[in-house]
């Protein structure tokens, strides 16, 4: 049934202007997976008839067995357009032979990392959204982030068939239901989208960039189809119709003209063309099927040209109509058109993306291949995830060629997250063992592959871990690091049930690492095996495929636990002191809280230790209010070096000052690593080092004197600053009908979370309830909600923000009591430190 | 936490808690506590000639109680008292010792039982008081001490070398009492007790001798032979944190419970992670409290594990001597040179005597430190330094790619040179074969990200002396240590202040214009607190 052989996809891959990479993506359960299972099926893999049914890029049984997508599946397939749709296309191509690699991505907020991983190798996005359920906030993160990495988005309206056989809407209304959700994805673009060289990305009907229809009847369509039917039937030119077909426009049947007002002063039954020649023939023909009138619905089918066997013409109700309508508006047809219509190929896009894409100068050769998609430059790829193979703990590197081309037996570099340029770290010089096509459950391997291509590779496994650059240029930069929109707040310890089973437990903890671009595995200091994660079902999955895949050995794991950072809530009461083991240096330090604004765009990489300092200086100074001197005088954040804490010298005229810099920077990052309170993270703190008395002989002021000192007097300068707590907070979204509303409140009140948005979804009885919940009251919640409301409300929770907590560390209350619990979990004594294990007195 | 209020001055004024301290005992009484009469006999029979009474700072109140009680004894060797030794007081120090040539070290209270390689020695554990029937009411309430449901109550009975005199009345103690239905007793050596180093053995040039082990690491725990048969002080694997034991037939140790009487301290934690028992407990007979301990190995070998996978991660080790007596040191410390020289690993050795952070936090480039110590001294808690200090049991886990820890632990030396050679010689065959894999980056469970090795190889070494005349390689950057691999050099590189003449500040290369050579003169002198200079400026506190 495969209607397309490698040899022929092997060919297209050269014609990159042919090519569209492509993801799809969309919030959970939108039908992402059915959708693309048309498409699929036009392109011969699985036979037409189940599509909607097999969920083909659903590769793994929990995948088939939840519903639900969890890993994103590659799949390249080829289309072949017809002349009348070529005219279209406004850029350049090599004949009408289309090579689409298509990326069906996961729903579920916990998963989007995957999505981020999958629209970084393509070019174009198929953002699918329910007509029922509307723009959630899914799909407005999923936009962002398309858009944050310059991906053009088309519409695809799924799940009309449930408008018209559930809700039994009215043409107007399913028509405005539409224009809504036009909309919100409009709103969603203008307000992400990045100025400048992409132009406009709005989507809109009557351009051909929406589609409408059932990804589980298979059926759909784009006004272009409908208004390429009527203009030969009306002699009207198709761009023309195809604008008359959306919007204010109306029909009179009458008079056969076209009007801009729904009733003029001649006659009421104006119609509006959308209603009038795109929903109308769809109406009827449910009518008949739905109602048992099966003449009239077979005299429509041969009215509409559509033609049936014999069995087919033999069903009835729902079989029938799911046939006429695949018949009569094949989706596929529809969104293969759209993609090929009106997504970038490779050429076009990395023009605009490279600047996005790569981190070194913008004229360097690498620059250059990429911005051309240049299959002669030098070799750009970017590895954005890891596929397990059959062969156990074995991985294919997936990525895309940016510039060059890739080829078996190549010998690259292969550049880590942490490559610098010049120097050593993270980088290995190795050959790529094979090249392969990934086409969902199977491989093919090819000889070689051009720029703008997506592929696997074998043998490069081994030394990246998620994610990397690989190259033949000695002086390229790395691809930029993708940034994900969720961050593994919720972690659980694991421990092997036999202790003989540990080796196992740590080659699977490096294998899960590996096949999740999101998931954090570590030893704690305590020497638990923590396994962090997105969200509890993420959790949930990484954990069954490390105890069934990875590691293959019976665990045990913990309650899931979360992260809190430490940080303070006002200035210091006094100048800390600190001495010296030797008692000859002093230093002197204030602590002072950080905007939460300020706090975030480090957190976010805006505002970097990389910075020049007299450019940061100044934005310190003229938007968070910083003395100017002190805030070009910023030694180093923290923790990490890139950490949301500063240590700023405010001192005057110390000398030898500069010789303990070092020293000061160690300890700062040993400090704000673990706290004072409860050993967590600090964040959003500010220390000031005001005066440094320093030993006049270089011996007594070294490492040893001064790095433990200045960890001190900042443990004793925030201890005098009203220390406090901050825990991470979940942004959920609830959807659910009304009579569910009370139980989804009682839940969250007695979970500590609040109620932010509450709105009606137009023309729906639905409900959208926006809320605040802490991460550590998360745990259980989708089925506790799911019990309170007999089933009916599904959460989708996302990490927001951190909070403080009301009340100070050091004071009885509730964060006292989170931090002695802290303590005790660590293994530390459960009280405080006393504050003159770090102050001393002059 | 410790560590960083730990400035020495903590030493120097912390109240020794009274209970601790040993009050000052009438004659009668110390003579029978320090076995002074035992003793006496000892060092008579030996012809000794010079003795060293040392005594830890507990005990040193009656020093000159049993300094007078020997003499009266009609003792006529020269005594001296050692006090404040230089690593911990469990430990023989052989080097003061050896400062007043003496031929014989009396060691008095709690002690480590590690092995000396000079001076004979004589341990005086003193006698400790214990409630043998509480601590057996204690235990027969205790329920974990079955292996399984159902299964019988077995105990293994280890204490503090305190408790030694008093021992075996306890074990029977507690089957008497039906706490156990049946005990067994750990022994120290009686032979340790006078312990006469023999040459031969312990040269530390010279490899352990297989023969005198017979069984090698296999017999490490399992095997028991009598205490007392062998006619030499037994040192062979058999031994444990400086007991011995037998099992009864067809019981293995996994089958015991431990009951340790004593407080609660390193001899207790060396225990615990060393005697890998199904459950384990703690009876302290000052403040008779029953605790079980299970949990605490488990936290303990946790941390040691953390510590296990930061030292793998580490490219540049220091090798710290922390200990100048225990027999077979060198030994140690040579095996741990040749294992990082053959994983590559940049080396330095230091000695610094008492271990603190402060010492060790100068040397910033080193990335983890191996401690070759007494058992109990070389369990260093992580957290005291923002280093790891592992054991060289730990470091040889580190160093070995495939192998993980199996939940053994090791800190005895014998026993860690067994083990290192098998070690030595399993890893040897597949690392040639396997040349890929070695150069693949390890997945680093510190940090969860991969972790390529930086290679510190010996060719460095060989690239400066083979290029005849060129005392270093430059390259055009001028930066040296990219040659030679030196990780001092790169750390140095790393640095915002080199020092003097280099502190380019940030406008670009001033290298090229250093400093003038100036003609030396004369520096302050006195003690850090203020040197004597003319004006006294610098006297800071």
């Amino acid at each position: 049934m495969v209607n397309f052989t490698v040899d022929q996809i092997r060919g297209l891959m050269d014609k990159v202007a042919n090519i569209r990479n492509m993801s799809v993506i969309a919030h959970v359960d939108h039908g992402k997976s059915t959708l693309t299972d048309s498409l699929v099926a036009k392109a011969g893999i699985i036979s037409s008839a189940r599509a909607g049914e097999t969920r083909f890029t659903d590769t793994r049984q929990d995948e088939q067995d939840r519903c639900i997508t969890i890993k994103s599946t590659a799949i390249s397939m080829y289309f072949e357009l017809d002349a009348e749709q070529m005219e279209d296309i406004a850029d350049k191509t090599h004949g009408n032979g289309f090579l689409v690699n298509l990326i069906d991505s996961p729903g579920h907020v916990d998963f989007s990392s995957e999505v981020t991983a999958a629209l970084r190798v393509t070019d174009g996005a198929l953002v699918v959204v329910d007509t029922i359920s509307g723009v959630s906030v899914q799909t407005e993160t999923v936009l962002r982030q398309a858009l944050t990495e310059l991906i053009k988005p088309v519409v695809m309206i799924n799940k009309v068939d449930r408008a018209l056989l559930e809700l039994m809407l009215p043409k107007e209304d399913l028509y405005q239901t539409f224009c809504r959700v036009v909309e919100n994805v409009n709103v969603s673009i203008a307000t992400y989208q990045d100025e400048g060289a992409m132009g406009n990305l709005m989507v809109s009907p009557e351009l051909g960039t929406v589609a409408f229809g059932s990804g589980l009847h298979a059926w759909g369509f784009t006004l272009r189809q409908f208004a390429a039917r009527y203009s030969k039937k009306f002699g009207i030119d198709r761009n023309k119709l195809m604008k008359k077909l959306w919007g204010e426009n109306f029909f009179n049947a009458k008079t056969k003209k076209w009007s801009s007002k729904s009733s003029d002063e001649m006659a009421t039954f104006n119609d509006r063309g959308f209603n009038m020649f795109c929903l109308d023939p769809i109406y009827k023909i449910f009518d008949a099927t739905m109602n048992g009138r099966k003449a009239d619905a077979l005299e429509l089918v041969d009215k509409l040209s559509v033609s049936l066997t014999t069995e087919e013409r033999e069903l009835a109700d729902k079989p029938l109509l799911k046939v006429i309508m695949r018949k009569f508006l094949p989706a596929a047809e529809a969104l293969m058109e759209m993609i090929c219509i009106h997504l970038p190929s490779p050429i076009k896009a990395q023009g605009y993306r490279c600047g996005g894409l790569y981190e070194g100068p913008a004229d360097d050769e690498c620059a250059v291949g990429i911005r051309n998609c240049d299959p002669k430059g030098p070799l750009m790829l970017y590895v954005s995830k890891m596929v397990p193979t059959s062969d156990k703990g074995r991985f294919y590197a997936f990525g895309r060629v940016f510039s060059g081309t890739v080829a078996s037996g190549m010998k690259v570099r292969i550049q880590g997250p942490n490559y610098v340029p010049g120097k050593k770290d993270d980088l290995n010089i190795k050959s790529i063992q094979r090249t392969i096509l990934m086409m969902g459950r199977y491989i093919e391997p090819i000889e070689d592959c051009p720029a703008g291509n997506i592929l696997g590779l074998v043998g490069v496994d081994q030394y990246l871990l998620k994610s990397g650059t690989l190259t033949t240029s000695e002086v390229a930069h790395n691809m930029k690091v993708m940034k994900f929109s969720v961050s593994p707040v919720v972690q659980v310890a694991v421990d092997v049930k036999n202790h003989q089973d540990l080796p196992k437990l740590v080659e699977g903890l490096k294998r899960l690492s590996k096949s999740d671009p999101c998931v954090l595995c570590y030893t704690a200091e305590t020497g638990e095996h923590i396994v962090a994660g997105a969200g509890e079902l993420h959790l949930e999955i990484c954990l069954k495929d490390l105890e069934e895949d990875h590691a293959q050995v019976p665990l045990k794991t913990g309650n899931p636990v979360v992260g809190y950072r430490e940080t303070i809530q006002t200035e210091s009461a006094f100048v800390a002191l600190s001495k010296s083991p030797n008692k000859h240096n002093r230093i002197n330090m204030t602590a002072q809280p950080v905007d939460e604004e300020l706090t975030k765009l480090v957190e976010e990489g805006k505002i970097t230790p990389r910075d020049d300092f007299k450019e940061r200086g100044r934005r310190l100074a003229e938007e968070f209010g910083w003395d100017v001197n002190d805030a070009r005088k910023i030694w180093c954040f923290g923790p990490e070096t890139k950490g949301p804490n500063f240590l700023v010298d405010v001192t005057k005229g110390v000398q030898y000052l500069n010789e303990i810099k070092d020293h000061c920077v160690a300890g700062f990052q040993w400090a704000t690593q673990e706290g004072p309170c409860s050993e967590e993270p600090m964040r959003g703190c500010r220390f000031n080092i005001t005066d440094v008395t320093l030993h006049a002989d270089s011996i007594h002021r070294g490492a040893s004197q001064i790095n433990s000192t200045l960890r001190r007097v900042v443990y004793a300068s925030a201890m005098i600053a009203r220390p406090g707590l901050q825990e991470p907070i979940y942004l959920v979204e609830i959807q659910c009908p009304e009579n569910a509303m009370g139980g989804i409140y009682g839940v969250l009140n007695r979970r500590r979370g609040h109620v932010f948005a509450e709105e009606q979804r137009p023309g729906t009885p639905l409900y959208n309830i926006k809320a605040y919940l802490p991460v550590s009251e998360s745990f259980g919640f989708t089925a506790d909600l799911r019990s309170a409301t007999g089933g009916q409300a599904f959460p989708q929770s996302i990490f927001d923000h951190w909070q403080l907590m009301s009340g100070a560390c050091n004071e009885p209350g509730k964060v006292f009591d989170t931090v002695t619990a802290l303590r005790v979990r660590k293994g530390l004594t459960a009280d405080l430190p006393p504050l003159d294990r770090f102050l001393d007195k002059l | 936490m410790a560590a960083i209020d730990n400035d020495g001055s903590g030493a120097i004024q912390r109240e020794i808690e009274a209970d601790h301290i040993r009050p000052k005992l009438s004659l009668d009484t110390a003579r029978a506590v320090y076995e002074v009469d035992r003793t006496a006999q000892t060092i008579q029979q030996g012809g000794y000639q010079r003795v060293a009474l040392q005594f830890p700072d507990t005990h040193l109140s009656n020093a000159s109680t049993v300094t007078h009680l020997l003499q009266t004894q009609g003792v006529t060797a020269k005594l001296f008292v050692l006090a404040d030794t230089s690593a911990g007081s469990c430990c023989v120090d052989e080097v003061a010792a050896a400062h007043y040539a003496a031929d014989l070290v009396v060691h008095y209270g709690a002690t480590c039982l590690s092995l000396t390689s000079r001076v004979p020695v004589l341990y005086v554990f003193g006698q400790e008081p214990v409630d043998l029937e509480d601590m057996a009411i204690k235990c027969r309430d205790e329920d974990g001490i079955k292996a399984e449901e159902g299964g019988s109550r077995h105990v293994l009975l280890a204490y503090d070398v305190g408790f030694a005199h008093c021992a075996q009345e306890a074990g029977s103690r507690l089957v008497e009492m039906g706490a156990a239905e049946s005990v067994v007793v750990s022994q120290i050596d009686a032979a340790v007790r006078l312990y006469t180093p023999s040459k031969a053995p312990l040269d530390p040039s010279e490899p352990a001798d297989p023969a005198a082990c017979g069984q090698g690491a296999a017999c490490c725990g399992g095997c028991a032979k009598p205490p007392g048969v062998r006619p030499a002080p037994s040192d062979d694997g058999s031994v444990r944190a400086g007991r011995t034991w037998t099992p009864a037939p067809g019981l293995q140790l996994s089958d015991y419970a431990l009951v340790y009487i004593g407080d609660e301290g390193a001899t207790l934690t060396n225990l615990l992670l060393t005697w890998r028992t199904h459950a384990a407990f703690s009876y302290n007979p000052q403040t008779r409290a029953w605790r079980s301990e299970t949990q605490q190995t488990n936290r303990h070998l946790g941390r040691r594990y953390y510590a296990v996978q930061r030292a793998r991660d580490a490219d540049v080790i220091g090798l710290v001597v922390g200990t100048l007596a225990a027999a077979r040191y060198l030994g140690v410390v040579q095996r741990l040179k040749e294992m990082l020289r053959a994983a590559e690993k940049k080396l330095y050795v230091f000695v610094v005597g008492k271990l603190s952070m402060a010492k060790l936090a100068n040397f910033a480039e080193i990335q983890c430190f191996v401690l070759v110590a007494c058992p109990e001294n070389s369990l260093v808690d992580g957290k005291l330094f923002d280093r790891p200090v592992v054991t060289p049991y730990e470091m040889m886990l580190a160093l070995a790619r495939a192998r993980e820890w199996s939940g053994d632990y090791v800190t005895d030396f014998r026993q860690f040179l067994d083990l290192s050679e098998d070690a030595a010689k399993d890893s040897g065959a597949p690392l040639e074969e396997g040349e890929d894999e070695e150069e693949a980056p390890h997945f680093s469970l510190v940090t969860g990200a991969l972790k390529s090795r930086r290679r510190y190889a010996q060719a460095a070494d060989a690239a400066v002396s083979s290029s005849g005349s060129d005392v270093a390689v430059r390259n055009n950057k001028t930066e040296i240590a990219r040659y030679l691999g030196s990780a001092a050099a790169e750390h140095l590189l790393t640095r915002a202040f080199r020092g003097l003449g280099h502190d380019d500040d940030g406008d670009g290369d001033k290298d090229a214009e250093l400093p003038q050579p100036m003609l030396a003169v004369e520096g302050r002198s006195g003690i850090a607190r203020g040197y004597r200079t003319a004006e006294h400026q610098d006297d800071r506190i």
